[in-house]
């Protein structure tokens, strides 16, 4: 484990898929990506448990909606803080994914991959277990 | 003929032989009771005689007796020789006797006459002579005696009896002349009452007579009072008929009588109950009665004014010719309805109508006088404004143009008013009119049947109303309505036709040019697809036209606005509710809403529905008029235009994201060359337009399509604008721009969905920030006015060029200059600012003037207050 966390991202584009991974990485996160839904949803109760998942909505196989909602249906990953990162901004989208959970939603032409790292480095010290 | 005189029927002679007989009768009568009473009187007389005769024959007898006791003692003195003793006795016997023959000597002296007197007191003369000889005889014996010479008294004893034989006898003759004198007076008596004997024939001989008279007469009488009787039951019968009549006339005078007090007593109530006033005074002018109308009409109580003077409720300038008119009263003189003033006790006056009777006695004198009094201050007034309405019509009639005319059918003459003559372009009075001359006038197409109309209206006494062309002296044509009818006589003959007329050419062009207009509304609605409504907001009742049913389907709406309201689908109804009603509060005019409306199918049609207010003095609506205009199929295909808008975003955003990350990693790699820093940082800002353009595009999909889901709340445009200001601050400072914000700290808030809002107060300011050279000035203005909210921004920029202003709102319309001056612009902006401004039931302008700064504006709905509390 890391000093900075491990965060699970969740992107079909792989473009941003590396963007965002190589950004994180360079500020010493430990990184698990996954390219659809589905697989996203693998990693979170198989793989590592990730201090943060990064979630897209729009995706092949599984829509990111669903994703968050079968993770905080399960107890082993209700408690992993998810945080969405989406091309829509429309008030519903953001209302349904933090209704459902999510500790933040972000629509990702409006977002700078900083901001996006000074986030889950908030959030990933925010959860760490009290040691 | 009287009673009495028909009770007395001529009787003939025949009362005569009635009174002849009654005469005869009571003759007779008379005669018998004569008779009658002659004879009782000659019996009487006969029995007194004989009783007188025979009390002095028993006083004569007694008379012996006594002189037997005078003889006795001579005798008795011989036996016994008591001398003294029979002296006595002898005196004694001798009065006794003296007394008798002296009482019977009155009796004859009084009660004899004639020769029975002379008679009688000779025997008495004799008797007494006889016994003074006797008594002296025995007066020589007791003298005889006493010289005792008894011897000498025997012999004189003998003469003594002797003397004594010759008084018995001359007694005896006494008796003897008495009875023959009874005797003689019986035979006078006797005598005289044969004499009378013989008229009792006389009378028998009359009686037969009278009683043959009175049976002859009995008869006549008998029948005569038979034929009486049957007269007398006929005039009973008359009498009786005569009493019934008068017993009816009776019966009529008491009911008459009956009626006359229930008339009183009608009269009374009549009085008291009248709605006039009702008084009485007397000669002296002196108010006697007063009844409750009295009371009511001038204030004064019957126990205040009685005995007062009348002059109390005349006004001054009245009791002159009120105190004459009372004097021509107290002369009998009536007058009626004479108008007149009165005054109350509050002191107004008052018109009244006065009728004034003399009050009389029986006699028919004047004793006072009773007057009527109405107010009429109502008729009063009614009689001005008459007279105000009479001319208010004179006016109107010549203001109109209306003009009457009669036709008599006996003379042929024709009346016109002034305003005839003028319908027919004449001057009044110019021309004496006729029926030929205005028949005439009348188009000559038409004068059969003005013709036909007004014979019938003769015939049947119908009246008529028609249109007429008619062509005026100056050649113009005109349309004339006139209307008329029979006037009839008392008998019900037509003796005029009358009526009137009226130019009706530009009234019947109005209603023409209306019946059109309604035909062309009736046809457009009938044409239009759109469902047409007529919304009475005051009485909530809402008119569907055709369309409403064909477009939706339900054959029967319910003319309401909550039918209208259940049929908008649930996700749309508060939002269309909270619209209409924010309009309704609004001083707009037009209202615009897009929502789903059920059809009778149960599917929903999207409709855009257009709506005009028509509001009262006050500002409230009271009526709006609209059309829903069905735009499913629109809406279809803004939706698969916003779904591939979207989509096409979404594959747009997806690289752009990529590429910006990228870039910023680029970016932050260490070691670059500087060109290649410089060449990154414009393909970030390159990316980040791209951004922006790709960002509005997808609002204004949402917003076209309806998808956008806006949330109103009440906003403070004041606080949002502050805001808004404050995150453009480096902008502006970074420009040496002058902004000043002036908010009225008291508008109120508005209802609109912040985010939406937000965006418009941004683009509009950066707008102004954009197009204003460095070193100039910005203005941002807020305040109410007329139940709505302005928020306006003033530059001193470039300006919009007149051409472009009424295009500035459009889709990716950008003006000349601001094209030349940043190429970077979208032409989105102001677009997406109109569709939220409308959205939220508002309006965008802009004024300007290019070269001289420009002025952009939104108004939008202040809340109502209530609403703001919730």
């Amino acid at each position: 484990m890391t000093a900075s966390g491990r965060v699970l991202l969740v992107e079909d584009d792989k473009f941003l898929r590396r963007a965002c991974e190589a950004s994180l990485k360079q500020r010493g996160f430990e990184v698990v990506t996954a390219t659809d839904g589905e697989e996203g949803l693998q990693r979170a109760r198989e793989g590592p448990r990730p201090d943060v998942i990064l979630l897209d909505l729009l995706m092949p196989k599984l829509p990111g909606i669903d994703v968050l909602r079968a993770l905080k249906g399960d107890p082993s990953t209700a408690d992993i803080p998810v945080v969405i990162l989406s091309n829509s901004s429309r008030d519903e989208d953001k209302r349904e994914a933090v209704t459902l959970g999510a500790v933040g939603y972000y629509v990702k032409a409006n977002l700078s991959l900083k901001e996006l790292a000074a986030q889950v480095s908030h959030l990933v010290k925010e959860h760490a277990p009290p040691d | 003929m009287s009673v009495r005189q028909r009770l007395s029927p001529a009787r003939g002679n025949w009362h005569r032989i009635y009174y002849l007989l009654a005469l005869f009768d009571v003759l007779t009568v008379a005669s018998g009771l004569f008779l009658t009473h002659r004879i009782t009187v000659i019996f009487q007389d006969a029995v007194a005689v004989n009783q007188a005769w025979a009390h002095r024959l028993d006083a004569y007898s007694a008379l012996g007796t006594l002189a037997s006791e005078v003889n006795a003692p001579g005798n008795d003195v011989f036996d016994t020789a008591a001398v003294d003793i029979e002296e006595r006795r002898l005196a004694q016997a001798l009065e006794a006797f003296n007394r008798a023959t002296g009482v019977a000597r009155r009796e004859a002296e009084n009660s004899l006459t004639g020769a029975e007197r002379t008679l009688i007191l000779a025997d008495l003369d004799a008797i007494a002579t006889e016994n003074e000889q006797m008594v002296a005889e025995a007066r020589s014996i007791f003298g005889y005696f006493r010289a005792g010479q008894p011897v000498l008294a025997g012999r004189r004893m003998a003469t003594m009896d002797r003397r004594y034989a010759e008084l018995n006898a001359a007694m005896a003759r006494l008796r003897r002349d008495a009875i023959a004198s009874a005797s003689v007076a019986l035979d006078g008596q006797e005598a005289e009452a044969a004499a009378l004997r013989a008229y009792e024939v006389v009378i028998g001989v009359a009686i037969l007579l009278m009683v043959a008279a009175a049976t002859m007469y009995g008869n006549v009488i008998s029948r005569r009072i038979t034929a009486d009787a049957a007269e007398r039951e006929a005039i009973l019968h008359k009498l009786r008929e005569t009493e019934k009549g008068l017993e009816q006339r009776v019966i009529d005078r008491t009911e008459a009588l009956s009626t006359a007090n229930e008339e009183l007593a009608r009269l009374a109530a009549i009085v008291t109950a009248s709605e006039d006033a009702i008084v009485s005074v007397d000669t002296g002018g002196r108010v006697l009665t007063w009844n409750p109308a009295a009371e009511r009409l001038f204030g004064y109580s019957a126990e205040e004014i009685v005995g007062q003077p009348k002059m109390l409720v005349v006004p001054e300038d009245f009791q002159e010719s009120h105190r004459n008119l009372f004097a021509h009263a107290m002369l009998g003189e009536s007058f009626s309805h004479h108008r007149t003033a009165r005054r109350r006790k509050d002191g107004v006056v008052i018109p009244v109508d006065l009728t004034v009777s003399p009050l009389r006695d029986q006699s028919g004198q004047v004793q006072g006088a009773l007057q009527i009094v109405r107010d009429v201050s109502a008729q009063v007034r009614a009689e001005s404004m008459l007279a105000e309405t009479t001319q208010r019509l004179v006016d109107a009639q010549r203001m109109a143009q209306l003009g009457s005319w009669e036709f008599d059918l006996a003379t042929q003459a024709v009346r016109w008013s002034d305003e005839m003559f003028r319908l027919f372009g004449l001057e009044p009075g110019e021309v004496e009119p006729s029926y030929e001359m205005a028949l005439g006038f009348i188009h000559p197409e038409g004068q059969g049947a003005v013709e036909s109309s007004i014979a019938h209206s003769i015939e049947t006494g119908q009246p008529f109303d028609r249109d007429d062309r008619v062509v005026r002296r100056d050649g113009t044509e005109h349309i004339l309505r006139a209307t008329g009818g029979p006037v009839l006589d008392t008998e019900g003959r037509t003796v005029r036709i009358a009526g009137t007329a009226q130019d009706v050419t530009e009234l019947r062009a109005a209603e023409a040019a209306v019946k059109r207009s309604e035909e062309r509304f009736r046809m457009a609605a009938r044409a239009t697809n759109d469902a047409l409504w007529d919304w009475d907001v005051v009485n909530n009742a809402v008119w569907w036209n055709e369309g409403f049913r064909t477009l939706f389907a339900h054959r029967d709406p319910t003319p309401t606005l909550e039918f209208w309201m259940s049929l908008i689908h649930p996700d749309d109804a508060a939002r269309v509710g909270a619209s209409i009603h924010a309009f309704l509060e609004s001083a707009s005019e037009v209202w615009t809403g897009e929502y789903r409306f059920k059809r009778a199918d149960g599917n929903y049609a999207w409709v855009l529905d257009r709506g005009f207010a028509i509001r009262d003095g006050a500002g409230h609506a009271t009526r709006m008029i609209g059309s829903m205009m069905d735009i499913t199929d629109r809406k279809e295909s803004e939706r698969m235009k916003s779904d591939f808008v979207s989509f096409v975003s979404h594959q747009l955003l997806t690289p752009l994201s990529g590429m910006s990350w990228m870039l910023e990693l680029a970016a932050d790699t260490e070691g670059l060359p500087e060109d290649a820093k410089a060449h990154i940082a414009d393909a970030r800002e390159s990316g980040a337009r791209l951004s922006t353009l790709v960002n509005d595009l997808l609002d204004i999909a949402k917003l076209e399509s309806g998808r956008l889901s806006a949330v109103p709340e009440a906003l403070s445009l004041s606080s949002l604008t502050q805001s808004v200001v404050a995150g453009m601050q480096l902008l502006v400072a970074g420009k040496a721009l002058n902004l000043d914000v002036a908010c009225d700290p008291s508008a109120r808030p508005v209802f609109a969905d912040s985010q939406l809002l937000r965006q418009v107060v941004t683009n509009l300011l950066s707008n102004a920030v954009r197009y204003t050279p460095p070193g100039g000035r910005i203005d941002v203005l807020l305040r109410e006015h007329n139940e709505s909210v302005t928020w306006a921004v003033r530059d001193t920029g470039v300006g919009v060029p007149t051409g472009g202003q009424g295009r500035l709102f459009e889709k990716f319309y950008r003006a000349d200059n601001a094209v030349s001056m940043d190429a970077e612009g979208t032409g989105l902006g102001l677009h997406l600012v109109r569709l939220i401004v409308e959205q939220a039931g508002g309006r965008v302008w802009c004024e300007s003037e290019e070269g001289h700064g420009a002025m952009f504006a939104f108004t939008l709905p202040a809340m109502a207050a209530e609403k703001e509390a919730v």
